[in-house]
């Protein structure tokens, strides 16, 4: 039964992510479009782009989707409603999307092709940037929680949400999950202004179907990441626990979406420099802070 | 339908395919030749008429073509529509000639109208005609002419069709960039050691990796050279021979030695020293170590170096004619060094000669000819040559009407700035910018002097709220700055920035608003009548690009010279200013700055 | 504990071929990836021998530190495709002799080490980790700081090396 609903999370998650992705672009809100889409790429012809490293082409869309798929595995969405509740859990979901980088560069790589491998390279760039904003408001995290595992940091915010108990690190996670899930305004490898399309320009057809479900599976990772660890996950009165959680997790969907396409899309050497000059010290400074509130209030 | 993609006739599959046809249908996805703004500024809300924008060929099956195109932009369209891939189908607004695109699945008027009873007519034969078991082959002559396989081992192995080489078995792969690098198939003499389809015929440096060129076989001796010289293999210094020729054991170009032939130091790197001792002595070193080990800190000695201190990293890009970030039909050739720009090359794939024809133009006709060309701003230059031609005769215009023409000026200037807007959303990533900007240009460039009190409140609206979209002058502050730039006469005047320019745009905006209160009314400027009059005459008008000048020469009625000179190919020669060593998106974002329109670019 | 050792086998067996795919390539940017997929394997021999955090960290480390590495390949080489058909085996008898003799050495250690006991039963993950933090914390502070400040100081070293200093050059000739 619990893997029948973990698989209906996964696919109707996809499903309204794709839809809210749509609105966010086009002001739309359709919710036969993913639909029409998906069957629009599954005619279409996979074209192989000239002289392409064939291996890495195939493999990147596929590397991209597993990782997100992966990286779902620790989200619980109820008491006992999770994959694997692992005692390295908010490890091994920085661990599984680490994995993103390696496909966005094998895809940017493969086709031969000098927008897809400057997208590619650049994803690189942003991790740079980001990989210690993800890792660091996780370790507060994990000090609030006394655990790694993902249902020991939702039961720890029983009394008060990490949102409020720690609102800096929700700030610079929620930063940083968006860069990683190349969001706009952080969607430096795949921007249609600067490189019509990056790391997707060359894929066609059913190449570009997965890439693209890998893409909404990460947002929706993300999503819901942030949802475990900072907003009390399945936390809630009346509605059951899943409820709260589907709830949660497309509300936050939908703000990050929204709030990425009214920004303009940020310069590579600012976002570095913003990440290192601002993010890591105020990421330090949220480490302390919740050290201290650890040792003095225990909620 | 004529791109349809080929599927088995498989009745199982029957309805599958319907499916699917169904859906794509309904999911158009446009590539817009020549380009977005050319569709906003023909009035065409391609939204609409249920197309989507695609980002590029790879994501477009539909190719949609506003004529009429000059050759060029004709071309690089065949080539995009080689790109999309299968089932797709090209729609074509307006009249005028295709080739070498394929015939059109549906045509219409340039026109919202006929592109909606156009779209229609796709529409079902996508649904229809999506998969056939039949499929002609599109091959678009452009790409015929320039593909060439030829052998990484084996140059002189050069063949039209993908395959194997017939000396080595390796994959033939596609010869290098042989269209527009008219260096590669000169008279060959000078080639790199790992790029054999690089050939100059100067010494210098490959443009693919930085190393230095060596002298290719058959050399039509030079000054320098030996008679006893010796030529030796990249890859396997052992070989040595005093021919030109290919290495027997990997089949390589053999290169030249440096002269020091037969002393048993065979090292094929040591052509390119300079004779220094501390080199040798590495060099010895190495030797030791590795025998016929490829150092690329000699390879790449004395060569010179980029601004990040590597070699070995420049690529040529296109960005344009069809590029989403960019006015359709400018063309930009980045020489990017990483994703710094290391050169430019821009140009414009719609530019028309201005020449005019043997025994001059009557004036109907160049008026006629001037509002074709310039596709963006199209009353703005027919109000030029009109008041040029006023001036040639001699003729005093009206006020009144002046007042009017200055009205019908200030309108497109509006319906200009406010193009430039949504493009700018576009590159930027901000649709709901960009869609506002869109619908407002739209909306203003036919609009009736009543309809444009109505659209008042959302222009400051969509003005107020750039001001306040967050970071966006931080994120223009500093870019293609032009400093001491006498050519550039459009928004912001010299020294400015992308974000002074967009802030002076939008003053812009506001001012138009206040210029067209002011003119009270709207008229379009006619041609008037300068029948068996002689004389020079010339106009300046302000359009949002800045100041635009025609010089006229009239005998008898007939135009029998012209001088055009627009702000934007004034301000064309700026864009290698405002790009180099930028980043990548800057370089980009500057570029979108100057709002340079490609069909104000002379020939 | 059959699966087990199956699975251990067949990561450390994938381990390898990555690794022998490092070498047998012409293309630097497969030649690194297959570096990160030969790390991750072993990342994933942890995890089968039920070393949950190690495991965890291995994957996630490697896959940053080999695409890094990949970039780096890619800027400073000048065939990273490998179009030109490069060699990747370098100084061969001297490579050979180090594999054997660092291999030898493996297994001797392996084999005539004293590993003590073997646990009978393996603590949970959570023990682990708890005791991973008190082991980090407790004596093995001095090694791990000093490891750490060691690889900062080679990075800030490598990177003063190889930055160039243009204008002081100039004035030097």
């Amino acid at each position: 039964m619990s893997t029948l609903i973990l698989v209906l999370f996964l696919l109707l998650g996809t499903y309204f992510v794709a839809v809210i992705e749509e609105w966010s672009v086009t002001g739309r809100l359709r919710p036969a479009g993913p639909v029409r889409a998906a069957l629009r790429l599954l005619g279409t012809e996979s074209v192989l782009a000239r002289k392409p490293d064939r291996l890495f082409f195939e493999v990147a869309p596929v590397l991209l989707l597993v990782a997100a798929i992966l990286s779902l595995a620790i989200i619980p969405l109820a008491p006992g409603l999770i994959v694997t509740d692992l005692a390295t859990g908010a490890l091994f979901f920085n661990a599984a999307l680490a994995y993103v980088l390696v496909a966005l560069i094998m895809g940017g790589w493969g086709p031969d092709g000098a927008y897809a491998m400057i997208g590619g390279w650049r994803f690189l760039g942003q991790l740079i940037g980001y990989a210690m904003l993800v890792v660091m408001p996780i370790t507060a995290v994990a000090m609030r929680s006394e655990s790694l595992s993902t249902v020991v940091i939702v039961q720890s915010q029983e009394q008060l949400w990490n949102i409020l108990y720690q609102p800096l690190g929700f700030v610079l996670f929620a930063l940083a999950g968006m860069a990683m899930a190349f969001v706009p305004p952080f969607d430096l490898p795949t921007g249609a202004g600067d490189l019509a399309g990056g790391v997707e320009a060359e894929y066609t057809g059913v190449r570009r179907l997965v890439f693209r479900l890998g893409r909404m599976v990460l947002i929706l990772s993300v999503a819901s990441a942030m949802t475990v660890f900072y907003l009390g996950g399945w936390l809630g009165p009346v509605l059951p626990g899943w409820a709260w959680s589907a709830i949660k997790i497309l509300v936050v969907t939908a703000l990050m979406l929204a709030a990425g396409r009214a920004l303009p899309r940020v310069r590579e050497a600012s976002f570095l420099a913003w990440c290192w000059k601002l993010g890591i010290p105020l990421a330090l400074v949220n480490i302390f802070l919740v050290g201290v509130l650890v040792l003095v209030v225990p909620l | 339908m004529f791109g349809a993609r080929q599927s088995t006739p498989v009745a199982l599959f029957a309805p599958l395919r319907r499916l699917v046809a169904g859906a794509m249908a309904r999911d158009l996805r446009a590539l817009v030749v020549p380009g977005a703004d050319v569709a906003l500024a023909a009035g065409l809300d391609l939204a609409a008429a249920g197309l989507a924008l695609a980002e590029g060929p790879r994501q477009a099956n539909v190719l949609l073509v506003i004529l009429p195109l000059p050759a060029a932009m004709l071309k690089a369209a065949s080539v995009a529509y080689a790109q999309m891939p299968r089932p797709r189908a090209v729609l074509v607004l307006g009249e005028g000639e295709i080739t070498p695109l394929p015939e059109a699945d549906a045509t219409g008027a340039a026109s919202q109208e006929g592109l909606e009873k156009a779209v229609a007519t796709l529409r079902r034969a996508f649904a229809e005609g999506a998969f056939a078991t039949e499929v002609s082959d599109f091959d678009a002559p452009a790409l015929q002419t320039r593909i060439e396989y030829t052998c990484p081992m084996h140059p002189e192995v050069v063949s039209d069709e993908p395959g194997n080489c017939p000396k080595c078995g390796m994959n033939l792969v596609e010869a290098g960039g042989d269209g527009g690098h008219e260096h590669h198939h000169a008279a060959a003499q000078y080639t790199c050691p790992m790029h054999p389809e690089v050939v100059s015929d100067e010494p210098g440096n490959c443009p693919k990796c930085g190393m230095n060129l060596v002298e290719a076989e058959g050399d039509g001796g030079h000054e320098h050279h030996h008679a006893a010289a010796q030529y030796t293999c990249p890859m396997h210094p052992e070989v040595v021979s005093d021919e030109p020729g290919n290495c027997p054991k990997c089949g390589m170009n053999l290169v030249e030695a440096g002269g020091d032939g037969g002393d048993g130091h065979h090292d094929h790197a040591h052509h390119q020293h300079h004779g220094q001792d501390g080199e040798d002595a590495q060099v010895g070193w190495l030797e030791r170590i590795e025998p016929g080990f490829m150092s690329m800190i000699e390879l790449t000695e004395g060569t010179p170096r980029s601004s990040d201190g590597l070699q070995m990293e420049w690529i040529d890009v296109p960005f344009g004619p069809l590029f989403p970030g960019l006015p359709g039909g400018l063309t930009l050739d980045l020489t990017l060094d990483g994703d710094t720009v290391a050169g430019v090359q821009v140009g414009s794939a719609v530019a028309e000669d201005w020449a005019l024809p043997d025994g001059g133009l009557d004036p109907d006709t160049f008026v006629a000819a001037l509002g074709v060309q310039m596709r963006l701003s199209p009353v703005s230059y027919r109000l030029l040559a009109c008041r040029a031609l006023q001036a040639a005769a001699g003729i005093t215009p009206l006020p009144d009407e002046d007042m009017l023409h200055d009205g019908a000026l200030a309108r497109e200037r509006l319906a200009e700035r406010l193009l430039w807007l949504a493009q700018m959303g576009r590159q930027l990533g901000l649709p709901r910018i960009e869609s506002r900007a869109a619908g407002l240009s739209r909306a203003i460039r036919e609009a009736a002097p009543s309809e444009i009190d109505a659209l008042r409140g959302p222009l400051s609206g969509l003005v107020e709220s750039l001001r306040k979209t967050p970071f966006l002058a931080r994120r223009l502050r500093g870019i293609g700055r032009l400093d001491d730039q006498g050519v550039w006469s459009g928004p912001g005047g010299a020294g400015s920035d992308a974000a002074t320019r967009l802030t002076a745009r939008l003053d812009g905006v506001m001012a138009d608003l206040a210029e067209l209160k002011r003119a009270g009314g709207i008229s379009t400027p006619q041609t008037p009548d300068v029948t068996g009059v002689g004389g020079h005459g010339h106009a300046t008008v302000e359009t949002a690009r800045g100041p635009a000048h025609l010089h006229l020469e009239l005998s008898a009625g007939r135009i029998v010279s012209a001088s055009l000179d627009t702000p934007s190919n004034r301000h064309l020669p700026l864009v290698e200013t405002v790009t180099c060593q930028a980043e990548l998106a800057d370089a980009l974002v500057a570029v979108a700055s100057l709002d340079l329109s490609p069909w104000e670019v002379r020939a | 504990m059959t699966a087990q050792v199956f699975f251990l086998a067949a990561f450390g067996l994938a381990a390898v071929w990555f690794g022998i795919v490092v070498f047998r390539t012409h293309s630097m940017v497969r030649s690194a990836l297959a570096l990160l997929f030969s790390q991750t394997a072993i990342g994933a021999m942890f995890l089968v021998m039920q070393a949950e955090f190690l495991g965890v960290l291995q994957i996630m480390m490697m896959a940053t530190e080999m695409s890094i590495m990949a970039i780096f390949m890619v800027m400073f080489m000048m065939d990273p495709g490998g179009l030109g058909e490069m060699d990747m085996k370098h100084q061969r008898k001297l490579s050979l002799a180090a594999g054997v003799i660092a291999f030898l050495a493996a297994i001797g250690v392996s084999v005539f080490a004293d590993w003590g006991p073997a646990a009978t039963v393996v603590p949970s993950a959570d023990e682990q980790l708890r005791m991973l933090g008190i082991e980090l914390l407790g004596r093995s502070m001095l090694i791990f700081e000093s490891a750490g400040l060691t690889i900062l100081t080679a990075m800030i070293a490598a990177t003063a090396v190889a930055v160039q200093m243009p204008a002081k050059k100039e004035d030097a000739s």
